[in-house]
């Protein structure tokens, strides 16, 4: 394959990117949902 | 209209078993990219990199820009006008951003293996970075500090306008003289001939498929982020009144207690 560093990294930065978000998402979620009582959420 | 817990909600099986049908789409989309799809006659290998470009810009100006401006017209209007759009709205345009921002820096990579320069200030590059710094300025006007309901309405203001540049950016193509190619399949000239063909065209298809998949279930769990914001910030405010009537003394009623001065 022609050009694998490039699109290695375009792949890669890509779906790490993605998954960081995800994460952060989940994460921050879940911390919230632990600071409401379940008749607030 | 009302959101009720259960609908905020991201627990549910139905979300779970999205989360997997996207994870595997998207490892199905990477094997069929990189391994089975075949090198373009014209542009060789980087062709595998329009397997994400092609997805993340639809999903960003299309599907997460789309879904904001509809949902900012029906909290503008007033008999549509409730939280659930305004929380929707910010929770697709924050998705968007992210899809832009990441077609932004495949189209960069693909650029420099293609073109040989990183950017080029051509119609299509530079209307779709304003198109990011619009909805960068949509996020950062819904965190302008002001009452709820003119914060959610100036920022539904922003998300219509901003929303102007979409069409800008796909037709710039047709517009002026571009070293971006033409839209490859979504234009009334390729939308019954489109340029790509076999596993190609499928690698294309199911990349935009897991891609959907994606928004959806990013935005089942930011919807439901912005939920426990705003339940946060809605307590937060009761706790605060609360505290200022004990410290004057006044009861939940209004009534000021006897005995205190």
């Amino acid at each position: 394959m022609n050009d694998a560093g490039y699109i290695f990294a375009g792949y890669f930065s890509t779906f790490a990117i993605l998954a960081t978000y995800a994460g952060w998402v989940i994460r921050r979620k879940r911390g919230l949902s632990r600071l409401l009582r379940p008749e607030d959420q | 209209m009302t959101i009720s817990p259960s609908s905020a909600s991201t627990s549910s099986r139905t979300v779970r078993i999205l989360g997997w049908l996207t994870a595997i789409s998207l490892a199905l989309t990477a094997v069929m990219a990189l391994v089975i799809s075949p090198r373009d006659v014209n542009m060789g290998d980087s062709v595998r990199l329009l397997y994400l470009h092609v997805p993340t810009a639809w999903l960003a100006m299309y599907v997460s820009f789309g879904i904001t401006t509809l949902a900012s017209v029906l909290y503008l209007w007033k008999r549509t006008r409730s939280r659930f759009w305004d929380l929707t709205a910010g929770a697709s345009a924050e998705i968007g951003v992210l899809f832009l921002g990441l077609t932004l820096l495949i189209g960069s990579i693909w650029g420099r293996i293609t073109w040989g320069v990183w950017w080029t200030w051509d119609a299509r590059l530079t209307t779709t970075a304003v198109l990011f710094v619009l909805y960068v300025g949509y996020l950062a006007v819904r965190k302008v500090p002001a009452a709820p309901e003119v914060q959610s309405r100036r920022a539904a203001i922003v998300a219509v306008a901003a929303f102007l540049d979409v069409p800008i950016v796909h037709f710039s193509v047709e517009w002026w003289r571009t070293l971006h190619q033409d839209a490859t399949v979504l234009s009334d000239r390729r939308l019954l001939d489109p340029q790509i063909g076999g596993t190609m065209a499928w690698t294309l298809f199911l990349g935009v498929v897991a891609f959907t998949l994606l928004y959806c279930w990013l935005m089942a769990h930011r919807f439901r982020l912005a939920w426990l914001e705003d339940r946060l910030a809605d307590r937060a405010m009761q706790v605060a009144i609360d505290e200022r009537r004990a410290e004057a003394g006044v009861g939940a009623g209004g009534t000021k207690k006897a005995g205190v001065s």
